[in-house]
Parts: structure tokens; sequence; C-alpha cells
């Protein structure tokens, strides 16, 4: 089992190199935005990505003042591109040259594994770590998708259960159509009528996320303030919980052992609840997990819209300013947690169904 | 560059041309024939160019007043300044619990909310509730609102748009601004200053009696300390409480050495506000050789000037000079000043002082890395603790910071004026947009909003809404370059913006260079509807009401006889009584212009003219963007249909991106046809802010219309004082000195290269074993031949160097100047400047290079001088800089 875990653990850390490779090689193939309006800001921004080994200043003349810089000729040729040109007081002009991806790509990898440096912001907080930045939003962000799951899960499961119980029932259909609505119509409708009508319109629950200074003074701020957020979350993942869980249910309930588990003698809350739920369970548990995720993701239109100081808002944020600093430090954060999930959900399936091993040899 | 790297690259600057657009007709509006008349025949101009040196700083406010006139008209007649369309007015609403200090909108100061009062049992907006804590954390306190929060206060090294007005609630000024007794305006103060006006000084530094238009270089502001505090007023520091530094700065008292800190540090780390202190216009002596000499340089050179890195020793010939006999800051301007801009050019929140050690603390032990991290938001997820890199002197602390949601500013207590602070303190919350905030007030939890636009019909007559004024001018920019123009700003070496691949470059269209086409679509506009739609007032001229050019006497540029005269032909024009509108008039103009291009066969007469068109902001395109591009068309269309042709114009109205930055990148990079947007300046220095019309480097960056080059003299040149100028050459002017040849701006001393092929600059003299280095000068002179720039040499660096490397240290060869080994001299003949050097120096210089950098491998030496420049009372250093190699002056050593 370790052994499986650990073989596990070191493909989820390949993928993870992988997949931000490709993010960065990606992000780095978009043009730059630089800072405007100011040559100071603009200059210390290239200053910044020399000092992050992105760019190098190149003189077109060597210091005889006649023979021209083979790197400059390189720029000249077009084979390195010259972001911005700059005159010195002194006269001098020198240009700032953006190095080839590859070549920013294997610097960007050299200063995160040899120094554990992920990039400064360079426009949505500008000089500051991107480590930081999302350290600070990534607490927010948890907690509003563990209060969701927690109460999407019972919720979900107690409505599939019911569905189920009410097979082919008036309440099974209603249970059924709402899902089936809820599921259709996207999340950012959900949260815009929300908004419109329970906050703007009846002015019961806040018009925006509460700051945390205010939510520490007043818990009923603080709980008015989850009531849109975790509802627009959970809409998706109840109807998610209960579709399966009605689903499975109802294939468990129509089986024969359940139907000798009545013969026996137990009556249909023994045989539901002992037998009958244990067993749906099996590809509920696991779903639960990677639910999580989704929500996780779902939430970054959601904290735009409700003005949620999360790693959603900023990651939006940042992709929309360029800060790509901060958007790699964001990305890792979504792909370690997908990941983890991931592995997760597979290690939960030998927890829940005791016939499944993970890693056991035949 | 020199010849051969020309020659080599084939880069040649695209040769300028003239626009061919066709003759003029008979409209109201006269021009130069043609967009592009750049090198005109000064034979054929009124007035002959100017030629000599000016300054025209110390002019009379009626003087100012003609100048910038005629750079305003300059910029209208050229299109430079795109075509305006409305300003900025427009509603603010105010709570009810709110007693405002003026109910009329004072320019440049606002309703004096500072001044005003908050009754915190009054009701909010609407007649809803009493705020209360289950509302904001603190009801009592002043409820406002941002929409951008860069996470920083640090105003020394920041653009962000909100960082000003953070940085302001926790600095303070020497001087500030205060509402007079009346409530009708405001008048000026000291504030960390003593008295009210800085002393002027003499070049001794002695204190000489001020009169009236008593202009100098040199002021005294006499400052205050905790020391020296009068009675009933603190110079102390406050922190948050909840500060990791609450018990070693909180009460820390202010000494005159905190009033240089920032100063330095904006200069030794060339922090992003220090691009001011250098400004030729208000910035001090000296801080430019500092500046550049103090690690800005190093990422190319290294360790070129790492000798003078935050040695403060070499700030002593900075203009910027502690007094400790007089307890005051002494002053240096490059240009001389008037009292007035001697004090509002020093009344900022950037020079408020600092104590370095609180830098070094926060900066964990580094000055360096403490400037920049001052102001910063923490990384802790209680937002109380996010304060520690803030340390105040204002009139608010703040303590509690979670970005973008709520930033808490408290009364500072031991602020020096905190008797005439009003709010206990600010709760400022984050919104997305101006809509989301304003929704929110109507909702009673804001004390302020301001109505958006698509709402102005709805609430300008509401009774809590205030009209405020616009400073800022919202136009139609107008990429007026013909094909060579703007291949020579944005081609390959353009000289604004390098497109590096050719296929990014813009598509210029001819139509665009075209006057009848612009004047066109200046007349088709209707500004009367068009600020109806907005709620802002209609525009026709680039300044607004809100530009004075003479402060001291609340004089508005646009109330003066020449801020008229500019606007008066274009608002003459007025169908159906709408000034600076008529649709026949536009329809008219675009005739002319579909015959003169259709003839010069720049079009087909059934050609489908496509025009970008560039916006900001999405709702701005919603709001107005089908009208504009009604108001284009349609003359234009009906206008082809009269001359029988199947020609059509097509105005693509569209989005320049997810920021509304982009648009500017647009403008920036000429990669437009029309962009909405404007630029907003120092409203009490207009003269200054018009160098964003300057087509180069004077701009900064900020210039958004592109067409015909500033530097040059064209047909239709400024005028003043019966002479001609180019664009730029007056600018500089009016804004400092400038050295002028044939009408156009020019340095005062030439860098040169050495080249086997143009070598004349450097005369090897073998028989006693010296060498001569020339640098050109233009060569101004009076009428007895003497020069009128004084020069004088406050620094020699010799560099050597070895292949593409620089050495790692130069040689101050400043105090041999005079010496048998280093000579210096103008020569009256052809105004050059000579340096001549014994070789032998060169020879011992070079062989104390250690290392890698012995004699035997220096193979090029950089010969750099800082020329002490003096004229019309202005000082600057100006840098020369010749590169020789060794081998050419081998001979003599």
């Amino acid at each position: 089992m370790w052994k499986y875990v650990l073989k596990r653990l070191g493909l989820l850390l390949i993928t993870t190199f992988i997949i931000l490779s490709l993010t960065y090689i990606l992000l780095q193939c978009l043009p730059l935005e630089l800072p405007r309006g100011n040559e100071t800001e603009m200059y210390a921004f290239l200053d910044r990505q020399i000092d992050l080994g992105y760019f190098k200043m190149v003189r077109p003349y060597l210091e005889d003042g006649v023979t021209i810089n083979p790197e400059y000729a390189k720029y000249a040729s077009g084979i390195l591109t010259s972001e911005k040109e700059r005159t010195f007081a002194t006269g001098e002009t020198v240009y700032y040259v953006s190095l080839p991806v590859m070549v920013r790509y294997f610097k960007w990898l050299g200063n995160i594994f040899l120094r554990w440096d992920w990039g400064t912001s360079t426009q949505i907080s500008a000089g500051q770590s991107a480590i930081s930045i999302i350290m600070r939003m990534l607490p927010v962000s948890m907690k509003l998708n563990i209060v969701a799951m927690i109460i999407s899960i019972p919720c979900g499961i107690g409505l599939g259960i019911w569905a189920a119980l009410k097979k082919n029932k008036p309440t099974d259909h209603i249970i059924s159509t709402v899902i089936m609505i809820f599921i259709s119509v996207p999340s950012f409708v959900l949260i815009s009528f929300m908004l419109i009508w329970i906050a703007y319109g009846a002015g019961w629950v806040p018009t925006q996320w509460p700051s945390s200074i205010q939510a520490s003074r007043d818990w009923v701020v603080a709980v008015k303030g989850y009531i849109i957020p975790v509802l627009a979350l959970c809409f998706g993942s109840i109807c998610g919980f209960a579709r399966y869980t009605r689903a499975e249910l109802c294939e468990v309930m129509s089986s024969e052992f359940l139907l000798l588990a009545r013969t026996k003698g137990l009556t249909r809350a023994q045989a539901v609840v002992k037998h009958a739920l244990r067993n749906s369970m099996v590809p509920i548990v696991p779903m639960i997990i990677g639910e999580f995720v989704a929500v996780l993701s779902g939430s970054m239109v959601l904290e735009q819209l409700y003005g949620i100081p999360g790693v959603g808002y900023i990651f939006v944020t940042a992709l929309t300013a360029k800060d790509y600093s901060v958007v790699m430090v964001d990305s890792a954060i979504y792909t370690l947690i997908g990941l983890f999930a991931t592995l997760v959900v597979d290690l939960s399936y030998g927890i829940v169904d005791p016939r499944i091993r993970m890693g056991a040899s035949r | 560059m020199n010849k051969k790297f020309k020659s080599i690259l084939g880069s040649a600057i695209a040769v300028l041309m003239l626009a061919s657009c066709g003759g003029k007709g008979n409209t109201s509006v006269s021009r130069p024939s043609g967009n592009g008349g750049e090198d005109v025949d000064p034979s054929t101009l009124k007035y002959k160019p100017a030629e000599g040196i000016y300054n025209f700083t110390t002019a009379t406010p009626k003087e100012k007043a003609e100048i910038l006139g005629q750079l305003e008209g300059y910029a209208m007649n050229h299109h430079l300044a795109g075509i305006p369309l409305y300003d900025d007015a427009g509603y603010e609403l105010f709570s009810p619990r709110i007693k405002l200090a003026s109910d009329k909108y004072i320019p440049n100061y606002g309703f004096g909310v500072g001044n005003s009062t908050l009754d915190p049992s009054g009701k909010m907006y609407g007649d809803s509730a009493i705020l209360t804590e289950a509302d904001t954390p603190y009801p009592s306190y002043f409820q406002s609102y941002a929409t951008e929060d860069s996470g920083t206060f640090n105003y020394w090294n920041s653009q962000g748009q909100d960082v000003a007005g953070k940085n302001g609630m926790i600095t303070a000024s020497y001087y500030g601004v205060t509402m007079n007794k009346s409530a009708d305006g405001y008048y000026w103060r000291g504030e960390l200053a003593r008295g009210d006006d800085p002393i002027p000084l003499d070049d001794n530094g002695k204190e000489v009696t001020y009169e009236d238009g008593m202009v100098s270089r040199f002021w005294r502001i006499p400052l205050y300390t905790a020391a020296n505090a009068p009675a009933g007023r603190k110079f102390v520091y406050s922190t948050a409480p909840e500060s990791k530094w609450y018990t070693k700065y909180n009460g820390r008292e202010i000494v005159l050495d905190d009033y240089l800190t920032p100063f330095q540090v904006m200069l030794d780390n060339a922090l992003v506000r220090a691009s001011g202190l250098i400004d030729d216009a208000s910035g001090f002596a000296g801080a430019s050789d500092y500046l550049y000499a103090s690690g800005q340089n190093k990422k190319w050179g290294e360790t070129k000037y790492s000798k003078p890195t935050n040695d403060h020793s070499y700030f002593n010939g900075v203009g910027i000079k502690l007094n400790t006999t007089e307890n005051s800051i002494d002053v240096a301007f490059i240009t001389p000043q008037s009292r007035f801009y001697a004090r509002y050019n020093t009344a900022s929140g950037l020079y408020s002082p600092m104590p370095a050690d609180f830098l070094k603390d926060i900066g964990n032990g580094s000055l360096t890395t403490g400037a920049k991290n001052f102001g910063m938001i923490g990384s802790n997820a209680d937002p109380k603790k996010n304060c520690d890199n803030i340390l105040s002197c204002g009139a608010y602390n703040v303590i509690s910071w979670e970005q973008t949601k709520l930033t808490v500013y408290e009364k500072n207590p031991t602020y020096n004026m905190v008797d005439e602070i009003h709010f206990e303190g600010y709760c400022e919350t984050g919104f997305k947009d101006e809509d989301q905030a304003f929704e929110s007030f109507l909702q009673g939890k804001l004390d302020e909003a301001s109505v958006p636009s698509k709402r102005v019909k709805d609430f300008a007559t509401d009774k809590m809404a205030h009209k405020t004024e616009g400073s800022t001018v919202i136009k139609i920019n107008v990429n007026s370059c013909t094909q060579s123009q703007w291949d020579r700003y944005f081609g390959t070496n353009g000289t604004a913006y390098q497109h590096t691949n050719p296929k990014t470059f813009w598509d210029v269209k001819p139509i665009m260079s075209n006057d009848d086409f612009l004047d066109g679509v200046y007349f088709s506009m209707n500004r009367a509807e068009l600020a109806n739609k907005t709620g802002h007032n209609p525009a026709y001229g680039y300044l607004s009401g809100a530009y004075k050019i003479d402060p001291e006497n609340d004089l508005s540029f646009r109330d003066t006889d020449e801020g008229k005269a500019v606007t008066a032909k274009y608002e003459k024009v007025a169908d159906g009584g709408i000034p600076g509108y008529s649709p026949s008039m536009a329809q008219q103009l675009f005739k002319k212009a579909i015959q003169t291009l259709v003839a010069n066969g720049d079009y087909e007469d059934d050609d489908k003219i496509t025009l970008t068109f560039w916006w900001r902001k999405d709702e701005a395109l919603q709001n107005i963007g089908k009208t504009l591009e009604s108001y284009i068309e349609t003359p234009f269309n009906a206008a082809a249909k009269e001359l029988g042709y199947d020609m059509t114009l097509d105005i693509d109205c569209k989005v320049a991106g997810s920021s509304y930055t982009d648009a500017y990148s647009k403008m920036d990079q000429g990669e437009f046809d029309f962009a909405e947007g404007a630029i907003t300046g120092n409203v009490l220095n207009p003269i200054s802010f018009m160098s964003v019309i300057c087509t180069n480097k004077l701009s900064q960056g900020f210039t958004t219309n592109w067409g015909d080059d500033t530097a040059k003299l064209t047909a239709k040149p400024c005028e003043f004082k019966e002479l001609s100028w180019s664009y730029d050459a007056l600018y500089t002017a009016a804004n400092g000195a400038a050295i002028v040849k044939k009408g156009v701006n020019v340095n005062p001393i030439n860098d040169w290269k050495y080249s086997e092929d143009d070598d004349e600059n450097l005369v090897v003299n073998k028989n006693d074993g010296t060498f001569t280095v020339y640098f050109e000068t233009p060569d101004v002179v009076d009428k007895d031949g003497e020069s009128l720039v004084k020069y004088g040499i406050n620094y020699v660096w010799l560099q050597f160097g070895e292949g593409s490397q620089v050495a790692p240290y130069y040689f101050d060869y400043t105090s041999a100047l005079g010496s048998a080994n280093l000579q210096w001299d103008y020569n009256k003949n052809d105004g050059s400047i000579s340096f001549t050097m014994k070789s032998a120096a060169i020879k011992n210089s070079a062989k104390q290079i250690d290392g890698s950098w012995d004699a035997g491998n220096v193979d090029t030496l950089v010969f750099e001088v800082g020329f002490k420049c003096e004229f019309t009372g202005v000082e600057k250093t100006v840098v020369g800089e010749a590169k020789i190699p060794l081998a050419a002056i081998n001979a003599s050593i």
C-alpha cells in the first residue's frame, strides 16, 4: 500500500511538473505587458525581469565602440526580440532583450528549485512575492469550499435517498426535475439572480463578501456573508450527489441481496440503512472528493462576482492583468489540489469497499 | 550610432515626407497645407525661426497664456490633441449624515469633504436606517470606497492609480491647502514648514527679501521637528496598534535627518517617482547626476557606477540639503521658480519625513529593501496585522487592511494638525466597479458615491446630488501619421516603439492623415448630446477649465483671451445653436477629403474604408459607441453618395482588451486609427503638462495622438515673440531653458564614438605625448562671439574596457583637471570643448587595474565628462561621453 502511495506521489509530482511547465511555456509565448505611462516604472519592471533571468540588457557595440556586439546582432537579425530601447543620461542606448522562451523556462525552474523563488507580482501587487499573495488568499477559498461541501454532502445524499425511496412517485419526479434544472443552469446565472433578489432586492444578505474584520466582529454578518456563495457552490454539488445517490440506491434496492435481507425479516428501514446505503456509497464517497475540486474551480466566477478575496479571484485578476508569476503559483495550487484529490479518491475506494486493494500484487 | 553601424544594419531612419493631402477649401478653420508639413522652408514662415537661448519660466501669466495658447493651438491644428468630446464632470451623491463644508464644487479642491462633518446618528441615503455594526465594523467612520487596491502605500515606487490617495492619508507635506473661511475657495499654508511660504536665497545660500514676481533657483523651507514644535502641535510618527513596530516607532519623534531620507531612497534606488526629482521644470540640481550614478545603470555595466551607490557623500552634489543651523531644508532647483511654484513643487507627500532606521528595520537591515517594502501589505490573514510596513505622520493611521476588501483608517491622535480632522476615521470598502459601489450607496452603506454615466438621468436632480467640474477632457485620440511618419515612430527602429515583426505593423490609412477628414470628424460630433448622455460638459479644446495659468490668482487658462481664441474658431461653427457641431460642414469637408484621396489614388471611388476605433471600457462603448459611429459614418457616406461614389466608411468600434490600459498600449504603440481616452495632468502647471503632446521622449510615454513630429519646424509653427518655433522648442523654453537653432531645440553637448572614418574629434600629439578629445557644442554665441552657455566641468571619469565587458571600476580624474595631466578648454572659434591629457597618465591608470584587467588586456577608453551647463539662470549637468580605442592613442604612449 505504502509503496503504491509513494509511487502515486511520485507520479503526481511529475504530472504537476509537466502541467506547470506547459502552462509556463504557453504563457511566456504571449506578448509581454509592459507597465505604461512612467518610464522609470517600466524600466523597473524590465529590471525585475532581468533579476528573474528572463531578460538581458544588450548594448549595440562592444567596448571599442565600433564592433557590433554579437548579442545585438542576434537581436537585429530577429533571433532575439527587444521589448524596449533605453537611452541613459550618458547618451548610451541599450536594449532590453527577452531571452528565448526555453531559456526563460530553465531560468524559472532554476529559481524555483535553487531558491524557491516563484517570482514577484508585476501588476496586481507589484513587488510582492507571488507565493505570499496566494498564501494570503488561499484560506478564504478553502474555508468557503469546505463549508459548501459540508452542507452539500448531507443535503445531496439526503435528497437522493428520499428520491430513491419514493421512486417513480410525485416526490421523485419533483426532486429529479429540480435537480435537472439546477444542473442545467450555469452557476453564474444563479449567483446573479441571488444577488439581485436576496442581496440587492430584499437586503437579507450582504451585497458582497464582508471584510474579515467585520465578520470577526459580528458572527451574524459572517454567516450571512456565506449564504450566497455557499448556496451558489452547493446547488451543483447537491444535485450531483442527489442524482448519483438516487441512481445507486435504486439499483441496490432492486438487487437480490436486499430482497433476501427483507425476506429474512429486516424492516425496510433496516434493509436500506444497513445494507442498501452502505453498498450505494462505494461510488459516492470518491465522488465527494472529486466534487471538492470541481467546487474549488467553480468558485473562480463566484469570487469575482461576490468580491471574495480568494485564490479564484486572484487567478482571474492576475490572468487579466497578465501577472504571470501570480498565475503560475495559483496554477500550481490548483494543480496540486486536483491531483491530490485524485490520489485520495483512488485510495478511498479501498477504504469504502474492502474488496478493492490499491497496489496489491495478484 | 556611427555611420558604420548604420550601414551594416541598413536601418537608416526613414526620410521625412510631406503628406499629400491636397488643397484646402473654404472651411472656417485655417490650416497648413497638408498634415505632414514638417521640415518647412523658413522663408515661407510669417516669422523667422527662433535662434539662441531662451528661458520663459519667469514669464508673466499673460505671456504664459500666450505660450500655452500657441502650444494648444498647435496641437489642435496638427490633430495632436485628438478630437475633444466632453470633460469628466459628473455627479456625486452624499449621505444625509454628511454636512459638506461647501455645497458648491471648488475646482481643484472639491466639496471640502475633509472639512465636512459627520453625524453618526444621522440616516444614510434614501432615509434608510442608521448605520450599525451589522453594516460596517466602524459605523461612525466616513464610509468611502475604492475600485482599485494595488497592495501598497508606497508612492515613491508605485504608479497605481490608488496609491497617491492612499499615501496622502498617512503622510504630511511641507505645505498644504485648506478651505477658506467663506468656504468658497482654498489657500496655501505651511504644515511641516514653518511659515506659509518658502524663503528665497541668493547663490551663497543667504536669505534675501522676497519681492513680488521674484524667481530664484534657491529656496529655504524652515521646518518643524519634534524639538522645535510649537505649543499644541506634535511632530511624531505613529503606527497601527497591532504593528510589530508599535513599541519602537509609535511616538518616535521627527528629527531633521528624517526629511532627507525620502529624497535619498528615491534617488539611491531609482524608484518610480525619482523621475520627478530630475525633471527640468520642477526637479533639483544635481539630482540627475546622483540618480544615474547611484545604481540605475548597474544592470548594463554591473559595477560601472558602483562606487557612488548608496554612498551619501555623493549626495552633497544634489540641491537638497539640510541646514541644521536654520532647522530647514535648502533646495536648489534646476530651473528658477516663482515663490508659488517653489512651494507647489515641494508640497508633496513624497517628501514626508521618514526615519531611515524604520526602513532598515522593515528591509531586514537593508535601506534599499526597506525603501521598496515600505507601505506594502503584509501576508497575514489577520488584516490588523498587515500594516507592519506603514509608518504615519499624516492625518490618519492604517489600522486594518484586507486587500481589495476593506482598509480602515483611524484618526492619528498625534497628527500635527489633529484639531482640524473632523472624522474619527475612514472605512474604504473595495468594490469591483463604480456600479457596484453605487448600488451599495443606494442601499445606505456608503457616505459618498459617484453616479455612473448610464444613471445620470435618474439622479442628476436628486436632492443629495452635487455636480462636480471636470479636469480631464475625454477625446477621440487620432493616429494621423502618414506611412513614413508611422515607420519613423513605430517601425523596426521606431523612436517611440519598435515593432520588431513587420507582420505586426499597423495598416496606416491615408484618410487618417487628411486634414479635411479629421476636421469633418470634429464638426460631426454633437457634443451637447454626448454630454447629456454621459452627465458631463462639452469640451472644445485640449485643456479643461481646471487648468490654471495663474494658480495664485485662480485664473483658468480657458478663461483667458488666449485660451478662448484656441477654441473660438471651432465653437463659432454651431448648427442649431450647438457649438462645434455642423453635420452639413462635416459633410462638405468629407466630400473634399474624398475627392482629394481619390484624385491622389489613395482610394478607389467604390472602396469600403474601415477604421478601427478602440475603446477603453465596454461601458463607454455601449453608452455612446454607436452614436459616435453614426456621427461620422452618416455624413461621410452621404458625402460619397453626393459625389456619385459607392465609397463607404465603416467605423469598427471595439474594446481594446481586458484592461483599460490595453487601449493606451494601442495608442502608445501606434496601433489604432481612433481610440477613446484621456490623459490628466498637473492642473496648476498646465504648460508642464503639454509634454504629453510631444512625439518623442519628452512625453515620457504619455503621447496618445500621433502625426507630425513636434521636434520639427512645420509650415504652421508655434509663434511667440514674433519668432517661429517647433513645438518642442517652445515647450522646452517654457519649462526650463532651451538652446534653439533654426527654431528647433538642440542639446548643449554631443556625444561621439571614435571611428576611423570620422576621427576629427581625437587628436594624438606624438611630440609631447598627449592626446586631445573634442566635444562639439551647438556654439550659440552673443554678438561678441561669447558663448551663451557657460560650460563647467563637474567631473571627468575614465573607464577602461576589454572586448564586450566594462571595467569593474573607473578612475575619477576630476581632481586632475587643470594639472599637467589633464587640461580642458572652450574653443571660441568653433564652440568645441577640448580635453588634453597626458597619455602616460592613461597608461598608469590602466596598469592599476588588476586581475584579468591588466594593462595588456585593456583596449578601450571611455572618456566621460559631466558638463555643468549654465544658461539663462538654469544649471544642469549634461553628460558627454567619448569612446576611444586605446590603439588610436597608443602611438603617443
